[in-house]
């Protein structure tokens, strides 16, 4: 099993290789951040740096789900760090639609 | 038909809604009514209307066709629960509209689909046009649905993350062994089953399955019970369930998924990074600029390029790997000119593009992944960061980002003691200044105690790299670490962590981290080295001595008996002499001179000085008052005169001092060890001579001082202690096995006191040799008529030498040359009673001085020797006939010949 093509979403952590980005954009963020046919998108909004493997498989009970706050996303894998930060721009297209983006690289405090 | 005209149709159709009767076709009526409805119920939800509309499309006939048409028009969505009155209105227009469409449609199906999608498409545009600000809601609703549904409702999204705190209703999180290195491919693999079983409708009660890189050889599966646990991982080959499942406590969760910001990976720019594979592997690079979402870093780093000389060379191989790196350099825009004009690019005045990279002033200016760089452990050295300085006009070493990069490693090693002054950097007590008070917290956490306000009297306990030590100017200070380690001086300007002090030592500026520095409680300049300290008396060399008089890190000022200052290393001074050994001197006048006087020049600048070290004739002194060299100078004794004696001296003669008898002789002292540079020995072969335990074995010196030294044994895997006068060294000229005093003293100039010192000394330290003391005859004279063996019974040191001319003269040479002269004659002159023997036997061995017959044998002459070469004349003028005749010759002649060869040596 070939993972090092895998890449993590910045904003909801989910891992998958790099292409599945492209062809199916991300799961659970595809209606926020186009990733779909975006290459340059899927090279700014994911990273191939990440660690803390989650296989996240009920996403309804799940604590860990909540407290990563994946809670509801499609069930998959997840990276509980992810390196990196979302572009400036994209962040604020976010805060235009309500969504508060907490890094997942450890920067974020709560 | 044209677009215009289709919005003209639609114009037509929506006025005449209004002004057409209602009782034309009433079976139309009644369906779209239906549809209508249908459509009202649906309307909430447009995507579903969408893709029936759409199949309505596909599959349908005119009045469905024509329900969608008016239907667009309505704008059933924008504007819902419309009067039933509006409603059929509409429906007149409709069906006005419907004449016109049923006739076209009556003419040609195909083209009322094109009429048809003409409309849709021009109606599309208007919605675009005219209606833009709807669409934009439409599409806000339709996505920002779907964004409340994942990012805006949940529980989870908005709260904070104390509210998300686990509690005993949550799972149960159990943790399992694992093969290290396998705990990722566990939780995909694991993944995937139970995507499996929920895909086979199995109800699963794992919830989650995770890893971190912080609990190496552990995954963790939050599940609703142990068993699930177990039946999850059963038959995972990597996966040790058997051994202990253990329940995670609550309260850890959390933790378990704290993701730290590593310290290390915060780059910024100007912190020092080292790139680890490529072309530029192991070069240090300075970041200059960060990728937005700070996965990449700009970095400069020195270029390294041959501008295609080895390409050239290596590209008929075509393998890269094996091209030598080129040096790294700074750019050269000539050289790149030079080899490829067309990929040189100038952009300013010190910017170029080269070969699709980037140069700035000299340096490669590259964007590398943060995967590709080293940031922990970068550790700069400073020939590194000058050369970063070399090319930029920067200016100074910046001083920050080296401590930035330093702060890590320096924040273990920082000591801190009670009661110095430290300020606190970072965390909430930022700013604090006070004094530490304990340092004997856990995990270098230290307690500090703050003086000033607003945090006076607060005592806190902070990591020890929360804290900078805080120094005012003015402040003394010794360095504990670093390139001047050791210095002290005194502060004259602090800034953040740096603190510039003039060094005691060099009378420099120089500028260090406050962390290095700690106050100096000596307020003495350190003036010791290896041993040497300032007024010390060395032998520079053989000829020379000199007087210290400056110590610096690691070098010695020494001034010379000849006025000269040299500066040397402590490990080329040869050794340490003796103070106070030469205590007395005269003066121009011949008057007596001690140590301790203060004379004056006769000559020159007459300075006045405190003698200090009497050696030979050279007289070292010292004057507060003058600064070059430290107030040491140095002259020879007939130049100096006295302006004052010692105070003890001015009280009258000291006989004592001057009575030779009742001086002690030092070689009746028991011989000391000398004052010698230990270094020296260090590290040298020897062999352990007889009187310790460890006689005959061999070794090499790990330590020494004057008097013993550690020897670390070959034989045995031991280290010993031996006094070094039992060692005996190689001598490095003779290879011979000499002691140390020999080994060091090889020209025999030994140190003052010992058993084989010069003559001068031995005059002036004890008055009374032994030559002299023993009556004052020369050992040689006084053997008068007795045989000079005897003399040379090594009675006296002087003889130890055994090199006498009058011993060699007298007893060893003749019998030397006696006992072996007849053997030689012997052996080829058979009667063997050679005159050489029987003269040599008579002849008074230490008369016959140079003529012993012996002696002149042996230089050729002998007429023995004449015999056996046959050609002495007195041979030849009595040769008998006989003698050619062989065997029977040998009898006779032999004896003639004798007879005839001292015959002719008394001629």
């Amino acid at each position: 099993m070939n993972t090092r093509s895998d890449r993590a979403c910045m904003l909801c952590g989910i891992v998958q290789p790099q292409r599945e980005f492209i062809i199916q954009g991300c799961p659970n963020c595809e209606s926020i951040i186009n990733f779909k046919s975006d290459d340059g998108l899927v090279q700014d909004c994911t990273s191939p740096t990440f660690e803390g493997l989650v296989a996240l498989t009920n996403n309804q009970k799940s604590w860990v789900a909540k407290w990563l706050r994946i809670d509801g996303f499609e069930n998959g894998l997840y990276a509980t760090k992810v390196v990196g930060k979302l572009p400036p721009d994209i962040v604020s297209d976010l805060e235009e639609k309500g969504i508060t983006y907490r890094p997942r690289d450890g920067s974020a405090t709560e | 038909m044209s677009d215009s005209e289709a919005v003209d149709v639609g114009s037509v159709s929506r006025k005449r809604a209004h002004s057409s009767s209602e009782d034309e076709i009433d079976d139309v009526v009644a369906e779209i009514e239906s549809q209508n409805e249908a459509d009202d119920t649906k309307n909430s939800d447009e995507e579903e209307v969408d893709s029936e509309e759409e199949e309505e499309i596909r599959g349908s006939g005119n009045k469905r066709k024509r329900r969608r048409m008016r239907n667009q028009f309505l704008d059933v969505e924008a504007e819902d629960d419309e009067d039933e009155d509006d409603f059929s209105g509409e429906e007149d227009g409709l069906v006005g509209e419907d004449g016109f469409v049923q006739d076209e449609d009556g003419e040609d199906k195909s083209g009322t689909n094109r009429v048809y999608r003409q409309v849709e498409r021009s109606q599309d545009r208007k919605f675009t046009e005219e209606d833009a600000e709807q669409l934009a809601e439409r599409y806000r609703e339709r996505y920002g649905r779907t964004s409340a549904s994942k990012y805006g409702q949940r529980a989870s999204a908005s709260v904070p993350q104390q509210l998300l705190l686990p509690s005993v209703e949550d799972p149960p999180i159990f943790g399992l062994n694992c093969r290290i290195g396998r705990e990722k491919d566990a939780v995909r693999v694991l993944m995937r089953k139970q995507i499996n079983l929920q895909r086979q409708n199995t109800a699963s009660l794992v919830y989650s399955v995770f890893q971190r890189d912080a609990f190496p050889g552990r995954i963790y599966i939050e599940a609703a019970n142990q068993a699930a646990v177990l039946s999850a991982v059963s038959g995972m080959p990597n996966v040790f369930a058997n051994s202990k499942v253990l329940k995670v406590p609550i309260k850890e969760y959390p933790d378990m998924f704290r993701v730290a910001k590593k310290q290390e990976t915060e780059l910024l720019p100007g912190k020092y990074v080292r790139v680890k594979r490529g072309k530029y592997a192991g070069d240090l690079g300075i970041v200059i600029d960060l990728s937005d979402n700070g996965l990449e870093a700009r970095l400069k780093l020195l270029p390294r390029l041959d501008y295609g000389r080895t390409t050239q060379v290596t590209g008929a191989d075509g393998s890269s790997k094996l091209k030598e790196r080129p040096l790294p350099r700074l750019f050269s825009s000539q050289e790149a000119a030079q080899h490829d004009p067309r990929g040189l690019q100038q952009h300013g005045s010190s910017s170029y593009t080269y070969l699709g990279e980037e140069y700035v002033k000299g340096f490669l200016n590259k964007d590398f992944k943060i995967g590709m760089l080293d940031i922990d452990t970068a550790a700069p050295t400073l020939a590194e960061i000058s050369k970063f300085q070399d090319g930029g006009d920067e200016g100074d070493i910046d001083l920050v980002s080296i401590g930035e990069e330093l702060k890590k490693s320096s924040a273990q090693t920082t000591k801190f003691t009670d009661g110095e002054r430290i300020e606190i950097i970072s965390g909430q007590q930022s700013g604090l200044m006070g004094r530490v008070t304990d340092v004997s917290g856990s995990d270098g956490m230290i307690t500090v105690k703050g003086d000033r306000d607003p945090y006076n009297g607060l005592e806190v306990t902070v990591p020890a790299s929360h804290l900078r030590k805080h120094f005012n100017v003015g402040d003394h200070v010794r360095v504990v670490r670093g390139n001047f380690k050791d210095d002290t001086g005194l502060v004259v300007d602090t800034n953040g962590g740096q603190v510039t002090l003039l060094s005691d030592a060099s009378q420099n500026e120089i500028t260090v981290f406050s962390r290095d520095l700690r106050a100096a409680s000596d307020t003495s300049v350190k003036n010791q080295l290896e041993g040497f300290a300032i007024q010390d008396l060395v032998q520079v060399n053989a000829q020379n001595v000199g007087c210290v008089v400056d110590v610096e890190r690691d070098t010695i000022k020494v001034l010379c008996q000849n006025g000269q200052t040299v500066t040397m290393r402590p490990e080329s001074i040869a050794m340490k002499l003796r103070p106070g050994t030469q205590k007395t001197a005269t003066d121009a006048r011949g008057n007596e001179v001690t140590i301790g006087d203060t004379v004056r020049e006769t000559v020159g600048e007459q300075r006045v000085g405190v003698i200090i070290h009497i050696y030979h004739q050279y007289v070292f002194m010292h004057n507060r008052e003058r600064t070059e060299n430290l107030g040491v100078f140095v002259n020879k004794n007939s130049q100096i005169a006295t302006v004052a004696t010692k105070a003890a001296r001015e009280k009258g003669l000291d006989l004592a001092h001057m009575n030779p008898a009742a001086k002690v002789s030092p070689i009746a002292q028991a011989p000391k060890a000398a004052h010698f540079n230990t270094r020296k020995i260090i590290g040298q072969h020897v062999s352990i001579g007889p009187g310790s335990g460890y006689k005959g074995m061999k070794g090499i010196i790990r330590d020494a001082s004057e008097t013993a030294a550690r020897v670390e044994l070959e034989a045995r895997n031991k280290v010993v202690t031996v006094d070094v006068r039992k060692l005996l060294f190689t001598s490095p000229s003779s290879k011979q096995l000499v002691t140390l005093n020999e080994f060091m003293n090889p020209y025999g100039r030994g140190p003052p006191g010992s058993s084989s010192g010069g003559a001068p000394q031995m005059f002036r330290s004890g008055n009374k040799t032994p030559a002299w003391a023993s009556g004052g005859k020369t050992p040689a004279w006084a053997a008068g008529g007795k045989t000079p063996a005897w003399a040379s019974g090594g009675k006296t040191p002087a003889w130890e030498g055994g090199r006498t001319p009058a011993w060699n003269a007298g007893g060893k040479t003749p019998a030397l040359n006696g006992n072996k002269t007849p053997a030689w004659n012997g052996g080829r002159t058979p009667g063997g009673r050679t005159p050489a023997w029987n003269t040599g036997g008579k002849t008074p061995a230490w008369n016959a001085g140079g003529k012993t017959p012996a002696w002149n044998a042996d230089s050729g002459k002998t007429p023995a020797w004449s015999a056996d070469s046959g050609k002495t004349p007195s041979w030849s003028s009595n040769e008998k006939p006989e003698w050619s005749e062989g065997s029977s010759f040998f009898s006779k002649p032999d004896e003639d010949r004798a007879e005839d060869a001292v015959v002719s040596y008394d001629d």
